[in-house]
């Protein structure tokens, strides 16, 4: 099974995102912020991490830097708002391998992720 | 700034208006309908008289949010959202959702855009080739797929159908009730499954359509509205810029008569200010009221009321002492002038009026006309008294000014006789 990590401040969102995923047959974990994301890359070490660009005190990218630094070898996707078009390729910068904008579709949702899960299954 | 006070009129005349129109529209008082014997039936007839009266909102998001929470108190589903086009993004958003943890659908979280399978089949009107109610059931959407028949003879629209199997999954819906504004489509009412897990009535999904289309109309009002306001707003702008242009224009030519007279200088800028605080005191007294706009045209008329001046000589204006009698003859000339001068600009109306009495006197005998008390307009009386308060209180070639009190006992011992009483 493909482990997810859903990093958001929005609780609703995490909810949504969680249910979503674990109907496609995805372990999922979710942390409200950065240090909380941290935490569970260093315990249960996740394949993919959703991760939100804005968010309060450790935003996106410091999140995405700290995980780099940790070693993992997590694929990161960055959820950005319409606005924050330009902190998506600076999260392209620091290696996140895709980025989908809020308010996103649904379908692109489930196939940049679905995706990203087929390959690490090749990998495997 | 419009006024609200009237645009809130306006929109209950629009209200009114149309309730005249479509009956429909009427408020209904719960007492006067039948009572419904079948206590299943009861969130219908909640939904039927909330939608009726709800029409009045005067936010279409408020009415929108109460929608969906009735549907998710009444209906009991597992979750409801409430798509709407937003026209920023050139795509249908969520706007409301109610429903149990994880199955919610956030808000701002996702978005349709006009490729959707489903929006493609509310847009395009393949809904109706599915189903009679206009709206799209999860079910019949699989039943349709079942009968091979029209499938063979539909094969794009077995396509699009399959496309919104999958897109109505991604929702967890299990029934879409498009809501239509002048034949396009506005918005789209996502629910879940019934948690009594009971298929949807006919009756509910009439009420559905019944609340997509006072959605519908509620936008649509709120549109009118909108619309109204702005132009309400935009008149509202125009003037005030026309205003200030022309309380400006009448700034410059007062500056330019005083500009010639190097003796009474500042002296048009002293009058009017003394008569806008005059009026400020007098501006609720009967006379005050019979002016349009009283204030304003007090402005004005003070700002232009030695606007005649410019038809006098330099040689007199500028003459140091004493004017003859003829000069001074030339001197009273400047309030008929002035009057002439404005006379043809319609915006002012009454201001010649205002402007050629400035100097009649009480007892009648001022000029031009000799008209006595009450006969001289209100506003030139109070021009008057302005003017005769800074004649006394500022220099004049032939005579030094005198104290503010003694002005003041000057005009109290002349009321009747020269200034207005």
């Amino acid at each position: 099974m493909v482990k997810l990590l859903v990093v958001d401040d929005e609780v609703e969102i995490c909810d949504f995102v969680k249910n979503f995923f674990k109907e496609r047959d995805f372990e999922v974990f979710v942390a409200y912020d950065g240090k909380e994301a941290l935490g569970i890359i260093e315990a249960r070490n996740p394949d993919i991490v959703l991760l939100d660009v804005k968010m309060p005190e450790m935003d996106g990218i410091e999140t995405l830097k700290a995980i780099r630094k940790h070693n993992s070898s997590a694929k990161v996707i960055m959820v950005t708002a319409v606005e924050d078009a330009e902190k998506a390729e600076e999260a392209k910068s620091h290696g996140a391998i895709e980025y989908i904008t809020k308010p996103l579709l649904l379908e692109q949702l489930e196939r940049t992720v679905l995706t990203v899960a087929e390959q690490i299954k090749m990998e495997r | 700034m419009a006024d609200e006070g009237n645009w809130l009129k306006l929109q209950d005349w629009i209200v009114e208006k149309m309730k005249s129109c479509d009956g429909s529209l009427i408020p209904i008082d719960p007492a006067s309908l039948p009572r419904r014997q079948e206590p299943e039936l009861d969130y219908q007839f909640f939904l039927e008289n909330a939608s009726r009266t709800m029409i009045r909102f005067k936010k279409p998001e408020r009415l929108i949010r109460m929608i969906v929470r009735i549907i998710d108190e009444q209906v009991k589903v597992t979750h409801t959202a409430m798509l709407l086009y937003q026209k920023d993004s050139n795509s249908f958003e969520i706007l409301d959702s109610k429903g149990g943890e994880g199955v919610k659908i956030p808000v701002g979280f996702i978005r349709l855009t006009f490729d959707n399978p489903l929006l493609r089949m509310f847009n395009e009107r393949h809904n109706l080739k599915v189903s009679d109610t206009g709206a799209v059931e999860y079910k019949e959407l699989l039943d349709f797929l079942n009968r091979s028949e029209d499938v063979k003879e539909q094969p794009a629209l077995a396509e699009l159908v399959e496309l919104t199997i999958k897109q109505m999954e991604l929702l967890k819906a299990n029934i879409c009730v498009p809501i239509y504004y002048k034949k396009g489509l506005i918005g789209v009412f996502v629910l879940g499954k019934k948690l009594s897990n009971i298929k949807f009535s006919r009756q509910e999904i009439g009420f559905f359509t019944t609340l997509a289309n006072d959605v519908a109309m509620a936008l649509s009002n709120a549109q009118l509205i909108q619309d109204l306001q702005d132009k309400i707003f935009e008149v509202h702008r125009l003037y005030e810029k026309e205003h200030s242009i022309f309380i400006h224009t009448a700034i410059s030519l007062a500056a330019a008569i005083d500009a010639r007279d190097p003796y009474t200088h500042g002296h048009t800028e002293r009058v009017t200010q003394y008569a806008l605080s005059i009026g400020e005191e007098l501006e609720d007294v009967p006379e005050a009221q019979t002016y349009r706009n009283f204030k304003e045209t007090l402005h004005i008329s003070a700002l232009l009321h030695d606007v005649g001046k410019i038809g006098v000589p330099d040689s007199i204006l500028n003459k140091d002492s004493q004017l003859t009698r003829d000069e001074y003859e030339r001197v009273k000339e400047h309030s008929v002038t002035g009057a002439a001068i404005l006379y043809p600009i319609r915006e002012l109306g009454d201001i010649a009026k205002e402007v050629r009495s400035h100097h009649e006197r009480y007892d009648g005998d001022g000029y031009p006309d000799k008209i006595k008390g009450e006969d001289i307009p209100f506003i030139s009386r109070i021009i008057s008294v302005a003017d005769t308060f800074d004649a006394i209180t500022s220099d004049r070639p032939y005579r030094e000014r005198k104290p503010v009190e003694v002005a003041i006992q000057i005009i109290k011992d002349t009321q009747g006789r020269s200034s207005t009483r």
